[in-house]
């Protein structure tokens, strides 16, 4: 191989290091999430679920009277089911994406959806409840639902997206416990 | 004698390397790997004895308890001896054998009044079992009951619809 040839050769060996270098994707999207869904209702691997409504609140009560709490709330209603299998099927982490800020759904209100056993073939409706600032209420948000805790990896993570801007408004909401079905 | 024969050795030695990386990346990272869920025993005449427990289907009741709109339940009655020493037993699973769909017990979901088991107990002359699913109206089997037996066996029994 002539002199010419070899510094091509070199050339050539490293413009392809770069190449790949440049098209190789970075190393946590091996474990990323798969985002499924856009719109009021999505399935996945794991979950299926429908936003049914949302609004906002002042004030929210748990059903039996017991627990109440002020703030700026957001009572999101939905239907989720499991498509395939019972086991573990529960939302584990729902968080509300607004305006490139992240709110997980409060642990501190009962009687949520959140962590209840799902069943296959028949709906439960519940409600997610999240604690906000006082200026989030406008804007599209994603719920954000997956039966992994923290950093759901490799998995279906369903997407469901709420305009905030026409939803009522109450000065007090009375939960309800999350129901199997319509009966 | 020209480049390539010159470093043929180099060559081959380079071709096998990016042979064993791809294979190693294939076999860690690309295969999927399977849980060793022990060995599954079949109740082929609806009868087992496993882990000190002899188990078998008493009776197989659709609709026997209320359930929501457009579901039912299916009620499967075990009855059951068991030895003083017998192996603790898992939470059994109800599979539909055409689709894969799987189901949990529903009590919690189910307004069941009765004081069969749900599962397996040590130290039982003769008990009954009693598991409630709850199931969308188009599911109709026919159906595996999986009941996990200590912590290799699952004792599985077919379920007709």
């Amino acid at each position: 191989m002539s002199g010419a040839r070899r510094w091509i050769a070199g050339a050539a060996l490293v413009l392809c290091a770069g190449l790949a270098t440049a098209l190789t994707p970075p190393a946590d999207s091996t474990y990323d999430e798969f985002l499924v869904g856009d719109g009021a209702a999505a399935a996945g691997r794991t979950l299926s679920a429908s936003l049914t409504g949302a609004t906002f609140a002042r004030t929210v009560v748990s059903s039996d009277g017991d627990w109440r709490a002020d703030g700026h709330w957001l009572i999101v209603e939905l239907t989720a089911s499991a498509p395939r299998s019972e086991v573990d099927a529960e939302v584990v982490l729902a968080t509300l994406h607004v305006g490139g800020t992240v709110f997980q759904a409060s642990e501190r209100v009962p009687d949520t959806l959140a962590k209840r056993q799902l069943r296959v073939g028949t709906d439960t409706a519940g409600v997610l409840v999240f604690e906000l600032p006082d200026d989030v209420t406008d804007g599209t948000a994603q719920v954000r639902l997956s039966t992994a805790y923290s950093t759901p990896q490799l998995d279906d993570v369903l997407v469901l997206s709420l305009p905030l801007d026409d939803l009522p408004a109450a000065s007090l909401v009375e939960l309800s416990e999350p129901m199997v079905g319509t009966r | 004698m020209s480049w390539w024969r010159r470093q043929r050795l180099a060559l081959a030695g380079l071709a096998v390397a990016a042979a064993a990386a791809v294979s190693v990346h294939v076999w860690f990272d690309v295969l999927p790997t399977t849980d060793d869920a022990g060995p599954v025993i079949t109740a082929s005449d609806g009868t087992a004895e496993v882990g000190g427990h002899r188990l078998s289907v008493e009776g197989v009741e659709w609709g026997e308890f209320s359930a929501p709109d457009g579901s039912t339940t299916l009620s499967v009655t075990l009855r059951a001896h068991s030895a003083d020493e017998a192996e603790l037993c898992g939470t059994f699973l109800l599979s539909e054998a055409p689709s894969g769909r799987e189901w949990l017990d529903a009590r919690g979901d189910v307004d069941v009044r009765t004081d069969d088991e749900r599962s397996c107990r040590s130290g039982s002359g003769a008990y009954r079992i009693l598991a409630v699913f709850l199931l969308p109206e188009d599911a109709s089997g026919p159906f595996w009951l999986d009941a996990p037996i200590g912590s290799a066996d699952v004792l599985r029994i077919r379920v007709d619809g």
